[in-house]
Protein backbone atom coordinates (compact mmCIF):
# COMPACT_ATOMS: atom_id res chain seq x y z
CA UNK A 1 0.00 0.00 0.00
CA UNK A 2 1.41 3.16 -1.17
CA UNK A 3 1.52 6.40 1.48
CA UNK A 4 -1.22 8.17 -0.64
CA UNK A 5 -3.30 5.45 -0.51
CA UNK A 6 -2.64 5.07 3.41
CA UNK A 7 -3.65 9.26 3.49
CA UNK A 8 -7.06 8.17 1.49
CA UNK A 9 -7.92 5.61 4.26
CA UNK A 10 -6.98 7.25 7.19
CA UNK A 11 -9.30 10.06 6.06
CA UNK A 12 -12.42 8.08 5.80
CA UNK A 13 -11.43 7.53 9.22
CA UNK A 14 -11.32 10.93 10.05
CA UNK A 15 -14.33 11.72 8.32
CA UNK A 16 -16.30 9.63 10.87
CA UNK A 17 -15.45 11.14 13.92
CA UNK A 18 -14.45 14.53 12.37
CA UNK A 19 -17.16 16.16 14.66
CA UNK A 20 -15.83 15.00 17.89
CA UNK A 21 -12.44 16.16 17.26
CA UNK A 22 -13.02 19.54 15.60
CA UNK A 23 -15.80 20.78 18.66
CA UNK A 24 -12.47 19.56 20.86
CA UNK A 25 -9.78 21.40 19.23
CA UNK A 26 -11.92 24.63 19.04
CA UNK A 27 -12.19 24.51 22.72
CA UNK A 28 -8.52 24.24 23.36
CA UNK A 29 -8.12 26.80 20.05
CA UNK A 30 -9.31 29.80 22.43
CA UNK A 31 -7.45 28.84 24.93
CA UNK A 32 -4.55 28.51 22.50
CA UNK A 33 -4.90 32.12 21.26
CA UNK A 34 -5.16 33.74 24.42
CA UNK A 35 -2.09 31.79 25.62
CA UNK A 36 0.37 32.90 22.62
CA UNK A 37 -0.78 36.20 22.72
CA UNK A 38 -0.26 36.49 26.34
CA UNK A 39 3.20 35.04 25.81
CA UNK A 40 3.77 37.28 22.78
CA UNK A 41 2.89 40.37 24.71
CA UNK A 42 5.10 39.56 27.82
CA UNK A 43 8.20 38.93 25.77
CA UNK A 44 7.62 42.07 23.71
CA UNK A 45 7.60 44.30 27.30
CA UNK A 46 6.61 47.54 26.03
CA UNK A 47 7.94 47.61 22.38
CA UNK A 48 5.85 50.03 20.62
CA UNK A 49 4.14 47.76 17.47
CA UNK A 50 2.46 49.98 14.54
CA UNK A 51 2.92 47.13 11.94
CA UNK A 52 3.20 43.70 12.05
CA UNK A 53 3.78 40.63 9.60
CA UNK A 54 3.51 36.75 10.57
CA UNK A 55 5.69 35.06 8.26
CA UNK A 56 3.89 31.65 7.56
CA UNK A 57 0.53 32.88 8.49
CA UNK A 58 -1.26 29.20 8.23
CA UNK A 59 -4.86 29.78 8.69
CA UNK A 60 -4.52 33.43 9.86
CA UNK A 61 -6.14 32.63 13.39
CA UNK A 62 -3.05 33.40 15.66
CA UNK A 63 -2.07 36.64 13.20
CA UNK A 64 -5.86 38.35 13.48
CA UNK A 65 -5.55 37.27 17.65
CA UNK A 66 -1.68 38.96 17.92
CA UNK A 67 -3.06 41.92 15.54
CA UNK A 68 -6.07 42.60 17.85
CA UNK A 69 -4.13 42.61 21.06
CA UNK A 70 -1.89 44.80 19.74
CA UNK A 71 -4.69 47.39 18.84
CA UNK A 72 -3.41 47.09 15.14
CA UNK A 73 -5.89 48.31 12.10
CA UNK A 74 -6.56 45.54 9.81
CA UNK A 75 -4.31 47.59 7.08
CA UNK A 76 -1.47 47.20 9.69
CA UNK A 77 -1.58 43.42 9.89
CA UNK A 78 0.24 41.65 6.85
CA UNK A 79 0.34 37.62 6.70
CA UNK A 80 2.33 36.06 4.50
CA UNK A 81 1.81 32.17 3.43
CA UNK A 82 3.31 29.47 0.78
CA UNK A 83 -0.06 28.13 0.99
CA UNK A 84 -3.11 30.29 1.26
CA UNK A 85 -5.95 28.24 2.41
CA UNK A 86 -8.80 28.31 -0.03
CA UNK A 87 -11.31 27.85 2.49
CA UNK A 88 -10.54 30.70 5.01
CA UNK A 89 -10.95 34.27 4.79
CA UNK A 90 -7.98 36.52 6.41
CA UNK A 91 -8.85 39.63 8.18
CA UNK A 92 -5.93 40.96 7.38
CA UNK A 93 -3.59 41.52 3.94
CA UNK A 94 -2.56 38.34 2.96
CA UNK A 95 0.13 37.95 0.36
CA UNK A 96 1.57 34.60 -0.90
CA UNK A 97 5.20 34.14 -1.31
CA UNK A 98 7.62 31.23 -2.44
CA UNK A 99 9.02 30.75 1.18
CA UNK A 100 12.06 32.80 0.95
CA UNK A 101 11.78 36.17 -0.89
CA UNK A 102 9.44 38.66 1.00
CA UNK A 103 7.39 41.19 -0.99
CA UNK A 104 7.49 43.76 1.37
CA UNK A 105 9.67 47.02 1.56
CA UNK A 106 12.83 47.29 2.80
CA UNK A 107 13.02 48.34 7.17
CA UNK A 108 8.94 48.08 7.16
CA UNK A 109 7.94 46.31 9.91
CA UNK A 110 8.24 47.03 13.86
CA UNK A 111 7.61 42.96 14.93
CA UNK A 112 7.58 39.86 12.56
CA UNK A 113 6.64 36.57 13.61
CA UNK A 114 7.94 33.14 12.39
CA UNK A 115 5.89 30.56 14.56
CA UNK A 116 6.21 26.78 14.06
CA UNK A 117 7.72 27.88 10.44
CA UNK A 118 11.27 26.87 10.34
CA UNK A 119 11.11 23.49 10.38
CA UNK A 120 8.81 23.92 6.84
CA UNK A 121 11.34 26.08 5.23
CA UNK A 122 13.53 25.08 2.43
CA UNK A 123 15.71 27.41 3.12
CA UNK A 124 15.58 28.89 6.72
CA UNK A 125 18.47 30.83 6.40
CA UNK A 126 17.60 32.46 3.19
CA UNK A 127 13.92 33.25 4.69
CA UNK A 128 15.84 34.81 8.00
CA UNK A 129 17.77 37.15 6.04
CA UNK A 130 14.39 38.18 4.01
CA UNK A 131 12.90 39.33 7.70
CA UNK A 132 15.73 41.19 8.97
CA UNK A 133 15.79 43.03 5.41
CA UNK A 134 12.37 44.06 6.20
CA UNK A 135 12.18 45.01 9.81
CA UNK A 136 12.84 48.24 11.10
CA UNK A 137 16.03 49.67 12.79
CA UNK A 138 14.49 48.65 15.97
CA UNK A 139 12.19 45.98 15.06
CA UNK A 140 11.90 42.38 16.62
CA UNK A 141 11.29 39.23 15.76
CA UNK A 142 10.22 36.12 17.74
CA UNK A 143 10.49 32.69 16.51
CA UNK A 144 8.80 29.81 17.74
CA UNK A 145 9.64 26.71 17.23
CA UNK A 146 10.02 22.73 18.52
CA UNK A 147 11.90 21.40 20.37
CA UNK A 148 12.75 17.74 19.13
CA UNK A 149 15.58 16.52 21.40
CA UNK A 150 15.87 12.89 19.63
CA UNK A 151 15.20 10.90 16.82
CA UNK A 152 11.79 9.93 17.85
CA UNK A 153 10.27 13.26 18.97
CA UNK A 154 11.59 14.49 15.09
CA UNK A 155 9.72 11.56 13.50
CA UNK A 156 6.76 12.27 15.79
CA UNK A 157 6.27 15.72 14.48
CA UNK A 158 7.33 14.70 10.87
CA UNK A 159 4.26 11.75 11.39
CA UNK A 160 1.57 14.42 13.44
CA UNK A 161 2.61 16.85 10.01
CA UNK A 162 1.84 14.26 7.61
CA UNK A 163 -1.49 13.09 9.63
CA UNK A 164 -2.43 17.44 9.91
CA UNK A 165 -1.98 18.28 6.36
CA UNK A 166 -2.60 14.89 4.47
CA UNK A 167 -5.03 13.31 5.74
CA UNK A 168 -7.26 15.42 8.72
CA UNK A 169 -7.15 18.49 6.45
CA UNK A 170 -6.39 18.69 2.53
CA UNK A 171 -3.78 21.49 2.98
CA UNK A 172 -1.21 19.55 0.84
CA UNK A 173 0.34 22.67 -0.17
CA UNK A 174 2.11 22.74 2.89
CA UNK A 175 5.46 21.68 2.13
CA UNK A 176 6.53 18.98 5.14
CA UNK A 177 10.46 18.24 5.77
CA UNK A 178 10.99 14.82 6.68
CA UNK A 179 14.26 16.38 7.92
CA UNK A 180 13.15 19.73 9.32
CA UNK A 181 12.81 19.22 13.07
CA UNK A 182 15.91 20.07 14.82
CA UNK A 183 16.15 20.41 18.90
CA UNK A 184 16.98 24.05 20.58
CA UNK A 185 20.78 23.51 20.37
CA UNK A 186 20.97 21.99 17.14
CA UNK A 187 18.90 24.88 15.45
CA UNK A 188 21.17 27.31 17.58
CA UNK A 189 18.29 29.71 17.63
CA UNK A 190 17.58 30.08 21.60
CA UNK B 1 24.14 24.63 11.12
CA UNK B 2 26.09 27.58 12.94
CA UNK B 3 24.05 30.04 14.86
CA UNK B 4 21.24 30.75 12.77
CA UNK B 5 19.67 34.09 14.30
CA UNK B 6 23.39 35.74 14.25
CA UNK B 7 24.50 34.61 10.94
CA UNK B 8 21.21 35.88 9.42
CA UNK B 9 21.98 39.42 11.49
CA UNK B 10 19.78 39.21 14.73
CA UNK B 11 21.02 39.34 18.06
CA UNK B 12 18.75 37.09 20.81
CA UNK B 13 17.22 39.12 23.48
CA UNK B 14 15.55 36.15 24.99
CA UNK B 15 14.32 32.70 24.93
CA UNK B 16 11.53 31.04 27.20
CA UNK B 17 9.30 27.93 26.71
CA UNK B 18 5.73 28.41 25.61
CA UNK B 19 4.33 25.07 26.38
CA UNK B 20 6.45 23.19 28.94
CA UNK B 21 3.92 20.34 29.29
CA UNK B 22 3.84 19.57 25.80
CA UNK B 23 5.13 16.78 24.31
CA UNK B 24 5.77 19.09 21.16
CA UNK B 25 7.92 20.98 23.57
CA UNK B 26 8.59 24.63 21.84
CA UNK B 27 10.39 27.15 22.91
CA UNK B 28 9.81 31.29 21.43
CA UNK B 29 12.58 33.62 20.63
CA UNK B 30 13.08 37.06 20.82
CA UNK B 31 15.69 38.87 18.83
CA UNK B 32 16.75 41.91 17.83
CA UNK B 33 17.94 43.36 14.37
CA UNK B 34 21.41 43.27 14.44
CA UNK B 35 23.93 45.89 12.78
CA UNK B 36 25.38 43.82 10.27
CA UNK B 37 26.75 43.77 6.49
CA UNK B 38 26.56 41.06 4.42
CA UNK B 39 28.56 40.94 1.13
CA UNK B 40 31.55 39.61 -0.40
CA UNK B 41 33.54 41.55 2.35
CA UNK B 42 30.79 40.68 4.82
CA UNK B 43 31.84 42.73 8.40
CA UNK B 44 29.90 42.29 11.37
CA UNK B 45 30.06 45.94 12.81
CA UNK B 46 28.02 45.33 15.85
CA UNK B 47 26.75 42.35 17.29
CA UNK B 48 25.66 41.42 20.68
CA UNK B 49 26.25 37.90 22.39
CA UNK B 50 23.38 38.52 25.24
CA UNK B 51 21.93 34.80 25.40
CA UNK B 52 19.91 35.13 28.70
CA UNK B 53 18.00 31.66 28.37
CA UNK B 54 15.35 32.50 30.67
CA UNK B 55 12.99 29.42 30.77
CA UNK B 56 10.32 30.00 32.52
CA UNK B 57 9.39 25.98 32.45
Amino acid sequence: MSNDEIYKELSKFFEKIRPQIDNSFATDDEKRFQRRVGQVKDILGNKKVEIFTDVGCGDGEITSAIGSALKLKKDKVTGLEVYIRPDKTYPFTIKQFDGVKIPLPDNSQDLVTLFTVLHHAENPDGLLKEIRRILSPNGKLIVREFDAKNDSEKLFNVVMDEMLYKVYTSYDGVPVREDGYHSCSEWEIC
Amino acid sequence: MGNMLEKAGFKIDKTVKTEPNNPYDPFMTLSSKANISFGNNAKITSISKVRSLDFVA
